[in-house]
């Protein structure tokens, strides 16, 4: 019972929150990741999100909102650390050389790097709006809850983001359209 | 071309891929950071719901004053100190413990420090300041007194040196600690008489708060071991011959969470809600009527919206309010000073909660009272609210907004008193 390990967290117990850290970490550290695109940067917010949870734990008012708390000190680390570090690094993944090159496997490899570069384009505020509501699968209302801000800025900052994507992808395919058909990209 | 729909599934589809396979090695290293990190009081977050009064605040509003008002407000001293000396000797009417009674001063706590606040002008005064840090006043039923929490002096040899009970006069003088540092100490409330204090506390070895009753001369500090976690306490009017609190269930071992009552020597314990908890969060935010006939509190079922429910303690009828159409969610009850109504917190699907005043036996969705306000990922951010004591307004707290607002209960726009990280602002009951 969650509950039951949050309220003994609340009153120091370690162990308790050993446990709720362990069950949460993978889930953070994929939001993290997500949203920073950066493995070190991810680990050291999911590690300062977990530090704050355990030092804030006996302010939180509702045991029962720790997953929502916890995601709103996630996101708050996840800014944290990009305005600490002021750098942006993206980790291209490698396509090995002797996979198998059938046509579906092609489309769809270059169907996630083009969501990719569009992703890597919107600022940790959008990526984490859209890594809340379409990986964390967080309501509009939750998200809002999660980030401390109006559910119409989630809405607005959402819209936003999903239309720059969508037109960094339009881009691409007019890029690959104009190079197969032999004009300059 | 793709829909939008299209384009949510493929992005849904890709984040999950993306992340897949990512093993977090570093939870050692979080644990030993954590292990070596010592935890913030849970006092210290101002603005924290406690029940009635209980909470830190930081900042009340304080206007600058001229000469010309500094001067004006001696003489009117003057004045009232040459009506007290003509005074002196009669002795000043007490309110009844319940019911309705003339509204005195509104008393709260800023960084540590005790202030009245006159509620018409915001204007505070600092009525117990020091090193220590003391926050939560809470007046006693006849506003000759109130009592507050002060931080326990640390290091103090135990990992949680708690807080520790005080007892003052209205004044602010004959101030007098009367427990010890107490682990978790939580949710307190006056006896009718006011003689001794209820609240809450942490004992090592036991799961969830254990109840308390203290004398306010610091004499008979009594525990009361009744099986099961305590929460939200309230003497049971007219004569406290009981006390009522929510049995909380924190873990498999503890009994599902009902309302109960219980004397104060910790014998007759009874259950007094009249069906069976729907989970582990039912029977939720207690509050007994000011002539102990009804306990109004929050029902709360598995993927339902809860809902203020009020129990008649005569009958044992068990009756839900009429909730509003498009509410998510009703909960927090409290009584009006004369019992036929009620203050309540309503949700909305935009994630937004407002006040309700509704009355207690009536048909209708009741009076939609102030503003809006968010839900942070903590809860509602209107917070510690209640009636005033002649029953004409409701206090609350607007934490997103960070102002505090006495609310006329019959929906007409009310008026920000304070501003800053608040808590309750609890008001001193008069005689009528």
């Amino acid at each position: 019972m969650q509950r039951d390990l949050v309220e003994r967290a609340r009153r120091g117990d370690h162990d308790a929150f050993s446990e709720l850290a362990g069950a949460a970490i993978s889930r953070l550290d994929s939001a993290a990741w997500l949203i920073l695109r950066d493995p070190e940067q991810a680990a050291d917010a999911v590690q300062n999100a977990l530090v704050r949870a355990w030092r804030d734990l006996p302010t939180l008012r509702d045991p029962g909102r720790f997953d929502a708390w916890l995601h709103r000190l996630l996101v708050r680390s996840c800014i944290d650390e990009v305005r600490r570090l002021r750098r942006h690094r993206i980790d291209v993944p490698l396509i090995a050389l002797d996979a198998p090159t059938n046509v579906d496997h092609l489309s769809t490899i270059a169907d996630r790097d083009q969501l990719e570069r569009g992703f890597v384009r919107l600022d940790p505020e959008m990526r984490a709006v859209i890594v809340l509501h379409h990986y964390l699968d967080l309501s509009l209302s939750d998200v809002a809850v999660t980030l401390g801000i109006p559910i119409g800025t989630v809405k607005s900052r959402l819209h936003r983001a999903i239309g720059l994507m969508r037109a960094a992808l339009d881009a691409d395919a007019r890029a690959g359209r104009e190079i197969s058909e032999g004009r300059p990209a | 071309m793709t829909t939008n729909d299209d384009f949510s599934v493929r992005l849904g589809d890709w984040l999950r891929e993306d992340s897949v396979g990512r093993v977090p090695a570093h939870l050692d290293a979080v644990l030993v950071r954590t292990a070596a990190t010592r935890q913030r009081p849970w006092w210290s977050s101002p603005g924290r719901f406690l029940p009635m009064n209980v909470a830190a605040t930081r900042l009340w509003a304080v206007r600058p004053v001229s000469l010309r008002t500094v001067l004006l407000l001696g003489l009117v001293a003057l004045v009232i100190a040459a009506l007290v000396g003509v005074l002196v000797g009669s002795r000043r009417p007490l309110p009844p413990p319940f019911g309705v009674a003339r509204n005195g001063a509104l008393l709260s706590s800023a960084n540590g420090d005790l202030f009245t606040v006159d509620p018409k002008t915001g204007i505070g005064r600092p009525l117990i300041t020091g090193p220590t840090f003391d926050f939560g006043p809470l007046f006693s039923r006849d506003g000759t007194r109130f009592a507050f929490l002060r931080g326990a002096p640390s290091p103090c040899g135990k990992s949680d040196c708690g807080l520790i009970l005080v007892v003052a006069n209205a004044d602010g003088t004959g101030v007098r600690e009367i427990t010890p540092g107490e682990p978790g100490l939580d949710w307190l409330d006056w006896s009718p008489d006011g003689t001794r204090i209820a609240f809450l506390s942490f004992v090592d070895g036991t799961t969830g708060h254990v109840l308390n009753i203290v004398s306010v001369d610091g004499a008979g500090l009594i525990t009361l071991d009744l099986g099961r976690p305590v929460n939200q306490l309230s003497w049971l009017p007219p004569d406290g011959a009981e006390i009522v609190f929510r049995g909380e269930q924190w873990n498999a071992s503890n009994p599902p969470p009902a309302i109960y009552a219980v004397r104060p020597d910790g014998t007759g314990l009874r259950p007094i809600s009249t069906r069976p908890a729907l989970g582990d969060q039912d029977f939720n935010d207690v509050a007994v009527s000011p002539d102990g006939r009804l306990v109004a509190y929050r029902a709360v079922a598995p993927d339902e919206p809860f809902r203020v429910h009020v129990l008649d303690l005569q009958t044992g009828v068990d009756r839900q309010l009429t909730s509003a159409p498009g509410s998510t969610g009703e909960g927090g009850p409290g009584f009006s000073p004369d019992g036929r109504t009620i203050v309540y917190l309503r949700w909305f699907e935009d994630a937004s909660t407002q006040l309700v005043v509704a009355p207690v036996d009536g048909p209708g969705h009741g009076i939609a009272i102030g503003p809006h306000g968010p839900i942070g990922s903590d809860g509602p951010t209107i917070n510690n609210y209640g009636f005033s004591p002649d029953g004409r307004f409701v206090f609350a707290n607007y934490d997103a907004e960070k102002v505090g607002r006495l609310l006329p209960v019959d929906g007409t726009p009310g008026v920000v008193v304070a501003r800053g990280d608040l808590a309750f602002a609890g008001f001193q009951r008069l005689a009528p």
